[in-house]
């Protein structure tokens, strides 16, 4: 989940909690497993460093496929 | 992502809930909401897994950030039209982006010239939720595992083709590198969609695919195709009788959840971290 840049730092901590918070609900996660989907949750400091880490891990990847789109 | 019957389930379960909850002439089943108004833009189709999860967020998300939220499907460009359109959206709260992890990072790399920045254009809020990614395969095989895979692979070179709902994706990439780490060469095939994939898969006409579990797990239980392995680094919590592809032909891989996302890879074992 992201917001356009510019954004509060105060709402993207507010949402991220919120977002937390109802993802640990049985309700919500019962219907998220039933199509496949395992609840998460995490700060925002969490989304970048997964960014960030996923980044480095499929940009090596993808350049040795030498796929490129033309847009 | 893609789902054909999804879009009819949440009809039906509006209906009901209209049925149970608000009455006549209230109108189309809305839920008390008070605040501005925010749009979360999901760039796959209405019906889907991420999709759902929008839903969710914006049906509980209300009293606790006290604002209402709308889910807007931003469909086409395998995500890029949904992420053009909250970059340089107004920073003032009404817009916030739900996308998969993979969107996020892998578009930048595969455009000529990248649309956006991930890092410089958004403001981080938070992962959602995992899903995964697995190999499959056609009943026309008949192969019932992995290693029987690879020995199907190694025993028809020119039939091996797998089929990946578009180019330039995790499952796309995640073929490639199967290929490299299994010293394999296999043709990919890349569809419009895993429903295709998976009636050319049911009717023989295609022998493998990687696409997500969630497309896949309704045809393996019903006995229709079979899940040979699942890419995260451990089995899926779905499938707990199908291997990862870590445990097979020491395959290494690592997966994380993002937006609404993961990384799930294999990776050749010299690489491993």
């Amino acid at each position: 989940m992201w917001l356009p840049a510019g954004s509060s730092p105060e709402f993207a901590k507010k949402l991220s909690a919120a977002a937390a918070e109802i993802l640990k609900r049985p309700e919500v996660r019962e219907k998220l497993n039933a199509v496949s989907l395992i609840p998460v949750g995490s700060t925002p400091e969490d989304l970048t460093k997964a960014l960030a880490a996923d980044t480095a891990f499929w940009q090596p990847i993808v350049k040795a496929t030498g796929y490129k789109i033309t847009n | 992502m893609r789902r054909i019957c999804g879009g009819a389930l949440w009809i039906v379960g509006n209906f009901w809930r209209d049925a149970s909850g608000c009455r006549w002439p209230r109108g189309p089943v809305r839920r008390a909401q008070s605040g501005p108004l925010t749009k979360i833009i999901f760039p796959f189709a209405a019906g889907g897994s991420g999709d759902m999860l929008c839903r969710q967020l914006a049906q509980y998300l209300p009293p606790l950030v006290d604002r209402s939220f709308i889910v807007e499907d931003r469909t086409s460009g395998d995500g890029l039209i949904g992420i053009r359109a909250v970059k340089g959206s107004a920073p003032d709260s009404t817009t916030v982006l739900v996308t998969t992890g993979p969107t996020m990072y892998l578009l930048p790399m595969v455009e000529n010239q990248p649309s956006f920045d991930s890092a410089k254009d958004f403001v981080p809020v938070s992962q959602l939720a995992r899903f995964e990614f697995v190999v499959a395969v056609s009943p026309s095989i008949g192969v019932t595992d992995f290693k029987q895979l690879v020995a199907w692979i190694k025993a028809n070179p020119a039939k091996a083709s797998y089929g990946v709902p578009s180019s330039g994706t995790i499952r796309h990439f995640t073929g490639w590198q199967l290929e490299q780490v299994l010293g394999l060469s296999m043709t990919r095939v890349s569809y419009r969609g895993s429903a295709p994939i998976i009636t050319d898969l049911l009717g023989g006409h295609l022998p493998i695919c990687i696409t997500t579990l969630s497309d896949t797990i309704t045809q393996h239980r019903a006995g229709g195709i079979r899940i040979v392995a699942v890419s995260g680094p451990a089995r899926s919590p779905f499938l707990p009788d199908v291997p990862s592809l870590k445990e097979e032909g020491s395959i290494s891989s690592r997966t994380g959840g993002t937006a609404c996302g993961c990384r799930p890879a294999v990776r050749p074992s010299s690489q491993r971290s």
